[in-house]
């Protein structure tokens, strides 16, 4: 008969012995009483233990401990939400200077498209001092961001590069943007905001990031663009009927 | 050329969202552990007085540590040893202080709370004063797989000893509380280990 030691008893009997060792245990209990008296001393002083200690989990927790324990925890809270920007990332934030780079520090900006001077201008070309997205057709997005409504998925001519507007919206100065994203051929997510600026279309804003949303750079990207949009004071998003309005107004304006 | 977010630059936020999340989770979860924690530091301490300010202790030092937490292991073992390690801290410090424990202070458990009446109260009653009167190492091993549901190795971190240490003072814990309180009496090999 096998001897088993009160170890190898007890791992059993919580659950912690290997399968072999389990089987013979149980192939032993069948005819060996005084195998069985010993599984059940530990059994048994398992559940007495569980069972007398039970009560103290009913046992009110006292109230200045817990107050002082959620007043921990809030403060905790409130320290991680404002974080200290990180200034490393601050550098990585490469729009035109305004404001609101600061409020983005904190957001890691996956790199911006070779983003080089020069506006969209009405008819396509490309003025040498604003700002270009250098991957995409400065006229086909240009013709996309004057009629485009909201919400519509399109490809851009001459590429495969995926084209939507999420929303339109004024800035506080009543300026009419548009935040729009692109796919990119690289599998790479733009994301951007093109303000109207005396009948061209200025990209105010423009990240770039792995399309994977799994990772945590399209989120940061979002920190971003949200700390842009607060920075503007973004008007809510115009509606379809508004959004139309002032695209066609646009559109006279310039011709 | 989209040029990609440099590795460093990445983890870093990476890091910083991680925390986000496993502090508001950890808040939570240490509030709701507080019952437990509490269970746990009493049996340590002996003094609920004592047993609540470690209690506070450990619940600061958790939050102040929230990254150490690696998510998808158990909150409570590690809580238990954040507390534990403070009660081992304060007992050196005490030891080099000269005693200051008195020692007929001591009790059981559940407590004085006069709740136990009837005859079954009074067995578990038992229970909790021989678990009372267990060496310290023996209890905590026993508090942490008997009544917190801990597995061997998961106490042994807890504690820092090997696990082949952990299950031996179990099963002498064990015993020693079904001698003390006549459980399995018919077995007279008990002794033998």
């Amino acid at each position: 008969m096998a001897i088993f030691s009160d170890e190898t008893i007890m791992s059993y009997v919580d659950g912690e012995l290997d399968e072999a060792t389990s089987g013979e245990i149980e192939t032993a209990l069948a005819s060996d009483a005084e195998l069985r008296a010993r599984v059940d001393l530990f059994a048994q002083t398992r559940l007495a233990a569980r069972e007398a200690l039970e009560p103290m989990l009913d046992e009110p927790v006292p109230q200045n401990l817990k107050a002082l324990v959620e007043a921990m925890v809030a403060r905790s809270r409130q320290s991680v939400a404002d974080p200290v920007p990180h200034s490393a990332t601050a550098k990585r934030v490469l729009v035109p200077a305004n404001d609101w780079q600061r409020l983005a520090a904190a957001a890691c900006i996956a790199g911006l498209l070779g983003v080089t001077a020069g506006y969209y201008m009405a008819d396509g070309s490309m003025e040498p001092s604003g700002l270009q997205i250098a991957a995409a057709d400065p006229q086909a997005l240009f013709a996309a961001l004057r009629t485009a409504p909201s919400g519509e998925e399109l490809t851009l001519p001459g590429s495969a590069e995926r084209f939507r507007v999420i929303a339109s919206f004024h800035d506080h100065q009543q300026a009419l943007c548009r935040e729009f994203e692109l796919d990119m051929a690289d599998k790479t997510k733009l994301t951007s905001v093109a303000c109207d600026d005396n009948g061209q279309w200025r990209v105010r804003f423009a990240v770039n990031a792995p399309e994977d949303t799994a990772s945590y750079a399209p989120a940061s990207s979002g920190e971003a663009l949200d700390a842009y949009l607060t920075a503007i004071q973004a008007g809510d998003p115009l509606s379809a009927d508004a959004e139309r309005q002032a695209l066609e107004k646009l559109e006279q304006r310039g011709e | 050329m989209p040029r990609s977010c440099p590795a460093c630059v990445k983890n870093n936020i990476a890091c910083r969202e991680l925390m986000v999340d496993s502090r508001a989770d950890i808040g939570e979860q240490i509030i709701a552990f507080l019952p437990n924690m509490r269970r746990f530091a009493i049996s340590l301490c002996r003094s609920r007085d004592v047993a609540d300010d470690l209690v506070q202790a450990a619940c600061e030092r958790a939050l102040q540590h929230a990254e150490s937490f690696i998510p998808g292991t158990r909150f409570d073992a590690w809580m238990l040893r954040i507390l534990r390690n403070l009660w081992i801290d304060q007992l050196r410090r005490q030891k080099t202080a000269g005693p200051q424990e008195d020692v007929s202070q001591r009790f059981d458990l559940v407590g004085a709370s006069g709740e136990r009446e009837t005859e079954a109260r009074l067995t578990l009653g038992s229970v909790s004063q021989a678990i009372s009167a267990l060496a310290d190492e023996q209890r905590e091993v026993l508090l942490l797989v008997c009544v917190e549901g801990l597995s061997y190795r998961e106490t042994a971190d807890v504690i820092g000893v090997p696990i082949g240490t952990v299950m031996s003072r179990l099963a002498r814990a064990r015993k020693n509380i079904a001698a003390a309180t006549g459980i399995n009496p018919n077995d007279g090999r008990l002794g033998q280990s």
